[in-house]
């Protein structure tokens, strides 16, 4: 999942309690003081919708947390440059693929030290990469590593990985996999120390993270440190950015991006489809089982109008998840499911489903995600239209992610998730699409195989063949529906827009100047 | 007194009383709340529009001849909308009054009525009710049962009840030994009687300055709550969540905030103006509904 996490906490909370005003001032209240400060010895205040939920950076697969300290404390083997979806060299820096695909070695960085001064080896990868694969340590990053049969340090600077198949997606596999140090593991969640260009400075839950330079980094960072403000309310973030009290907010919506314009606020934007949104469906519960329903509840919904409305243009509509600029994306998905009522009414029909026997159903959607919001809204309204009876229930993220996938129990639920441009094996492993474990629990046969020869097949025509074949297959049987493509949007103030925001949200931040 | 105003002519004198009173001491008040009280009780049959119909074609609109009061984002029509809201509030407000009227009204009574013991308990039940913060009481319940207009108003009816338990209690122990209670009691009427006929008529008045003040207070804790989104849900319509959508879109379509900020402002300004004059009727002595 990529959504943020909105844990409420007690700062939080009385910051609720307060209203609307004391919502609009306190944060803004509290971000005052060092502000005057930050000018001086470039530090850098990011407002942040929501707070993380651990400082391991292999255990929380969160947006928020993507974003901040896995960005900046710690590093993967390599980075995912944004322009090129190439891999760069990180920790690593150089590798090989055998032209069999099944072992890749790579070597790595000399003269890396850990930010409590040990040096930097090829051990720690093997450790790090093994308790990724550790089922007790239950990292939902495993998926990434299944190919992975075998880690060994040949020297203190190259590791060689074995792979059981080819698999051409493996450095960006490797991308989100942040190195840790076994030593740290039992301090990593109150002191993490990681090789990244800032050091670990502090976190008060619901109120900030920091992190500081770290000058012995073969790439220091311009500025001394970053400070990462809990700010929930949007209106008091854009105020935060206009005032000076912050100097850049992270992953706002299309209407924060249009109100920050209007006030001369810099945008900082990524390509525009490394995120989608989608309505997820349990394909397990009567009566969406039926393909027929879930391709009435595609065609009741007006992308177009969405994305013009809701986006203010900023999103791209679609109904296939695989963006048009990857190789392997099918072109003739692009004509599927026009917004068509009458197309739903008559396929709801045939289901079963009509003014005297409406379709009963409950759309979920997460607090502090209004476009989410406003999506299901605008389905509902439509469903309703047409007669049937469609509820839209706004949950708290953690009961959401307790009905939906810790203890299944929804209908339909709004969702949003990472497109992984740089791999097209990424998608269709995510936990949004993975054969034996995605939200809709959905697994028809011969999906499993398709999506494993896919992700393994070396040649080019046969691989994008493959891909095309399992859109096909997703569009047809629609266990969710996409809606639309998007950039993330941060807004920043001039330093701040030598940010890179990397699409598998492992951002550089050393660029940053303040 | 209230005991010998039972004849139908005086009660209508009494009634023109207090509304002229209130005509000539507060008719903004009176305006106002007359003015809710029509568009909660014929608003929904009079909109222009549907109430939850979405026009995305039309979002964020600002006034014009189809729209007089523009659209949200979603492209509904805020007039209707605001209709809608405004029949929320009037039941936000009709719950509590109720419920807190009802049992704080019953509570103050039999405490003030019998004192002693039965005094002492429920005076301290009621002070510990009110050591609960009410925000925090409803988000409880609503999050133990599920978000409804319903279960967010049982709670701050809840609430209300040490309100009217209090101002009934205080009457009750006035006028218990007063002569007309004590010629009741001579008259071998059961303290149940006394408590019904005789001394309940006489705490209307102060009974309705409370009620006027906790509904507006219902009305400003339901919109609070809807704006968290634990009130009413979605689509209907709210005071609490339409500020929310407005606050979100405050520079790029202002006209949202400013209109369902008045309107919820205008309605409680109202209440809280009509209740400091209703207070002031019910000040001098021998007036009564």
């Amino acid at each position: 999942m990529t959504i943020g996490t909105v844990h409420l906490n007690r700062a939080q909370f009385l910051r609720l309690l307060g209203g609307t005003a004391a919502a609009a001032m306190l944060p803004v209240g509290l971000a005052m003081s060092p502000a005057a400060l930050a000018q001086g010895s470039g530090e850098l205040i990011v407002g942040i919708s929501s707070d993380i939920n651990t400082l391991d950076p292999q255990m929380s697969p969160n947006d928020v947390f993507r974003h901040t300290i896995r960005s900046t404390v710690f590093e993967a083997l390599v980075f995912i440059n944004p322009d090129t979806l190439k891999a760069d060299p990180m920790l690593a820096e150089s590798w090989e693929i055998a032209p069999d695909g099944l072992t890749a070695t790579f070597k790595l960085e000399s003269g890396v030290t850990w930010h409590d001064g040990s040096p930097f080896t090829a051990a720690d990868v093997v450790y790090s990469l093994k308790r990724v694969q550790n089922k007790e340590v239950g990292s939902p990053f495993a998926p990434q590593l299944v190919a992975v049969s075998g880690v060994e340090a040949v020297d203190d600077l190259t590791v060689k990985l074995t792979l059981a198949n080819p698999v051409p997606g493996i450095l960006a596999n490797l991308a989100v996999i942040q190195i840790v140090k076994e030593a740290n593991i039992g301090a990593i969640n109150t002191a993490p120390i990681g090789t990244g260009p800032f050091k670990f400075a502090s976190w008060a839950p619901g109120d900030h993270i920091r992190v500081e330079r770290f000058a012995e980094h073969r790439n220091a960072p311009q500025i001394g440190a970053i400070e990462w403000r809990i700010v929930p309310d949007s209106q008091a973030r854009l105020a935060g950015m206009q005032d000076g009290t912050l100097q850049m907010v992270a992953l706002v919506e299309g209407k924060d991006v249009v109100q920050a314009q209007a006030a001369g606020i810099e945008v900082i934007q990524t390509k525009p489809y490394i995120l989608y949104e989608n309505f997820n469906i349990n394909t397990k519960r009567a009566p969406f089982d039926d393909k027929r329903v879930r391709q009435a509840l595609a065609h009741a919904f007006d992308r177009e109008s969405y994305a013009k409305a809701v986006w203010f243009g900023l999103a791209r509509p679609t109904i296939n998840p695989v963006p048009q600029e990857m190789a392997t994306y099918w072109p003739e998905s692009a004509s599927m499911y026009p917004f068509d009522l009458d197309k739903s009414a008559a396929l709801l029909a045939e289901a079963g489903f009509s003014k005297d026997n409406p379709l009963k159903m409950e759309i979920l959607t997460i607090q502090g995600f209004d476009s989410l919001k406003s999506m299901a809204l605008i389905l509902q309204d439509n469903l309703n239209r047409l007669g049937h009876q469609v509820t839209v229930r706004e949950l708290e993220v953690t009961v959401w992610l307790d009905r939906v996938l810790n203890k299944p129990d929804y209908d339909v639920t709004t969702d949003n998730f990472n497109t992984g441009p740089e791999d097209p094996a990424s998608m269709f492993n995510s936990p949004n699409l993975a054969p034996t474990s995605n939200v809709n629990y959905w697994n028809p046969d011969g999906y499993a195989d398709l999506v494993k020869r896919a992700g393994a097949e070396l040649d080019h025509a046969k691989q994008i063949e493959l891909y095309q074949e399992l859109q096909k297959l997703l569009l047809d049987e629609m266990p969710q529906i996409t809606v639309n493509h998007l950039p993330l949007f941060f807004l920043g103030n001039e330093g701040a827009k030598s940010l890179v925001i990397g699409p598998s949200g492992i951002d550089d931040y050393t660029k940053v100047t303040q | 007194m209230s005991a010998t105003a039972t004849s139908p002519g005086r009660e209508r004198r009494r009634q023109a009383g207090v509304l002229g009173f209130l005509i000539r001491r507060s008719p903004v008040a009176l305006a106002l709340v007359a003015l809710f009280l029509l568009a909660a009780s014929i608003g929904p049959i009079v909109a222009p529009h549907s109430m939850t119909d979405t026009n995305l074609a039309m979002a964020l609109q600002g006034p014009s001849a189809e729209h007089w009061l523009g659209t949200d984002p979603l492209g509904r029509d805020v007039l209707s909308r605001l209709l809608g809201a405004s029949r929320v509030a009037a039941q936000a407000f009709l719950i509590v009054v109720l419920l807190g009227g009802v049992i704080g009204t019953t509570l103050g009574l039999i405490a003030g009525g019998r004192g002693g013991i039965v005094d002492l308990l429920v005076s301290r039940i009621t002070e510990i009710l009110q050591g609960f913060p009410t925000i925090l009481v409803a988000i409880v319940i609503v999050a133990l049962l599920s978000p409804s207009l319903t279960n967010a108003m049982i709670a701050v009816g809840l609430a209300a009840v040490p309100d009217f338990a209090r101002v009934s209690r205080s009457v009750a122990i006035q006028l218990r030994d007063r002569e007309f209670v004590d010629a009741a009691r001579g008259l071998g009427a059961s303290e149940l009687r006394i408590l019904w006929s005789e001394i309940l008529p006489n705490m209307i008045g102060p009974l309705v300055v409370v009620a006027s003040f906790d509904g507006a207070q219902a009305v400003l804790w339901e919109a609070s709550l809807s704006f968290l989104g634990l009130g009413v849900q979605p689509p209907a319509p709210s005071f609490g969540s339409m500020l929310r959508e407005a606050q979100s879109f405050l520079a790029i379509q202002p006209s949202l905030a400013i209109v369902v900020g008045l309107a919820v402002s205008g309605f409680i300004l109202g209440l809280n103006l009509l209740g400091d004059a209703l207070g002031e009727y019910f000040q001098k002595p021998g007036r009564n509904i």
